[in-house]
């Protein structure tokens, strides 16, 4: 990262799942106060909040001032304080801003909250709300949704790399045997192949234990100039917006951004023990393989053979379970992804630890524009305590 | 009339080579690009005009969806298409018989009744005249 070092100070989450008699404030506030206490820091001491949402405007009505309803609940007063809306990866998008407001040396201590409430009652106005995170004019009344974009976009690497259905029911399967011990996650049971190819068709190839499923849910982390549990500390943290292909070739938003926080973070794929990737459908996995330089073209069928993408091989790949198996509460889950990363990188995540994880990479991407997603944000996080 | 997506798509004598989908064409170097647009996407030249596009195009590849959405009833199928001037886009894909879908298959932009009497909408279709 440019400027000043950037530490993850403390890391907190409400769990992921249906709450009905929860309202999105106080979501939002278990996450935060969770976060500040394992900072140890006193809500006096933030500068700055950065807030990440997308949908409470078309859910709940409260389009504006949506971070501040949440936190002044738990006393937060007088600092700056930014709402971020940026599809599903609002989360991410929030990191982002917070960690430059650290490294700018603007702020010392910045909190940031990803919250989002997604049971209301009408499931009909939450797959509405989700699908305008395309263009609206051009996506909106012609039947699609976002499981028959990520079909299209599976099919596509399914033909390039020679695998087929077996590989995404693995990769389901691995998910979901890794969420059993995420106490974020919504979904904490083990399912077998068998089962994902059992559940019904959504949008073919995709499967329904394929699908991340809508939740309630927040995440929070404090960001620090100073060193917390773990000494954990933010290499690179890269945005990247959907190229204008006919111009810009044919480099997706994923690697555009990957490749971004590599050169920032002086790191490359090889260089990481394992990976937080946002799987909207489990099987997208296949493509950020590829895309995030964890195998080259042309080698996803071998790198799914020889399962490097599970918990105990050599690249894991969403050893919290990912978004199929955790939920997907939009706004917070590119803020749960810095979470994971960190309780891994501390040696605190338990049944999903990984072996001796040093440096891990979390990709959370947004919305859909012109032919890949709107925006993704990559993050890189390093511990620098002792081996 | 009521359009399903009014900044989408041109009906029959809205543009020359309509109905199709709302284009640009680039004067200075002939690229063209979906909806209309104030600045060429490839070279960034201002000096554009609005063209009817996609009448039309190629399907790429599918889906075939089991959940409905938009007032479209499940099973349904959605693809993305090539439009014969360079853009890309998805679309509701209508055909007789799904199961002779096929990528590269030629397909035409097609007029429909969408959700309510008289209101339009749009698909591709199997291009029988390019078969």
């Amino acid at each position: 990262m440019l400027g000043r070092a950037v530490y993850v100070r403390g890391v907190g989450f409400h769990p992921f799942g249906k709450h009905p008699g929860k309202s999105l404030k106080q979501l939002a506030a278990t996450a935060a106060l969770d976060a500040l206490d394992d900072a140890g820091v006193d809500v006096r001491s933030i500068e700055a909040a950065f807030c990440g949402n997308a949908y409470a405007g078309l859910l709940t009505g409260q389009e504006s001032i949506r971070g501040q309803t949440w936190l002044r609940t738990i006393g937060f007063s007088r600092a700056a304080l930014f709402n971020v809306e940026n599809a599903c990866a609002s989360g991410g998008s929030a990191v982002h801003l917070a960690c430059l407001g650290v490294a700018s040396g603007a702020y010392d201590e910045v909190l940031v909250v990803g919250a989002e409430k997604m049971f209301v009652n009408d499931t009909a106005k939450t797959l509405s709300a989700l699908a305008t995170s395309a263009d609206t004019e051009v996506m909106s009344n012609i039947g699609m949704q976002f499981a028959a974009v990520d079909a299209i976009r599976v099919k596509e690497v399914m033909e390039a790399e020679g695998v087929d259905d077996t590989a995404l029911e693995w990769i389901t399967s691995k998910n979901h045997d890794n969420g059993v011990h995420n106490p974020m996650a919504q979904f904490r049971k083990p399912m077998t192949v068998e089962q994902v190819r059992a559940s019904r068709m959504i949008a073919d190839p995709i499967r329904l234990f394929m699908c991340s499923a809508i939740s309630d849910g927040a995440a929070a982390v404090v960001l620090s100039s100073k060193p917390g549990r773990g000494a954990v500390k933010m290499r690179a943290s890269a945005v990247a917006s959907s190229p204008m292909r006919s111009r810009d070739g044919d480099h997706p938003t994923p690697a555009l951004a990957a490749d971004a926080a590599y050169a920032q973070a002086g790191l490359g794929p090889k260089d990481l023990d394992f990976a937080e990737v946002h799987d909207a459908v489990s099987p997208a996995e296949l493509m950020y393989y590829r895309e995030l330089g964890f195998c080259k073209k042309g080698e996803v069928a071998q790198f799914v053979r020889e399962k490097r993408s599970a918990l105990n091989g050599s690249m894991p790949v969403n050893p919290s379970g990912g978004l199929s198996s955790r939920g997907h509460p939009v706004g917070a889950t590119g803020v749960a992804q810095i979470v994971e990363l960190a309780l891994q990188l501390r040696g605190d995540a338990g049944g999903c630890q990984v072996k001796d994880a040093r440096i891990g990479l979390a990709h959370n991407a947004g919305g859909w524009i012109g032919e890949d997603p709107a925006v993704c944000v990559v993050h890189i996080l390093e511990t620098e305590r002792p081996h | 009339m009521e359009k399903t997506n009014p900044n989408l798509f041109y009906v029959s004598g809205e543009a020359e080579g309509a109905p199709g989908l709302k284009g640009t064409r680039c004067v200075s170097c002939g690229a063209a690009a979906l909806l209309e647009v104030p600045v060429c996407p490839v070279c960034l030249s201002r000096n554009v005009k609005s063209t009817c596009i996609g009448a039309r195009a190629t399907l790429t590849r599918f889906s075939t969806v089991f959940h409905s959405a938009d007032s479209f009833e499940a099973p349904y199928v959605i693809g993305q298409v090539h439009t014969a001037e360079g853009p890309s886009t998805f679309a509701p894909i209508l055909a007789p018989n799904p199961r002779e879908l096929r990528q590269g298959m030629k397909l035409k932009f097609s007029l429909i009744e969408r959700g309510a009497p008289g209101r339009i909408g749009f698909a591709y279709v199997p291009d029988k005249e390019a078969l």
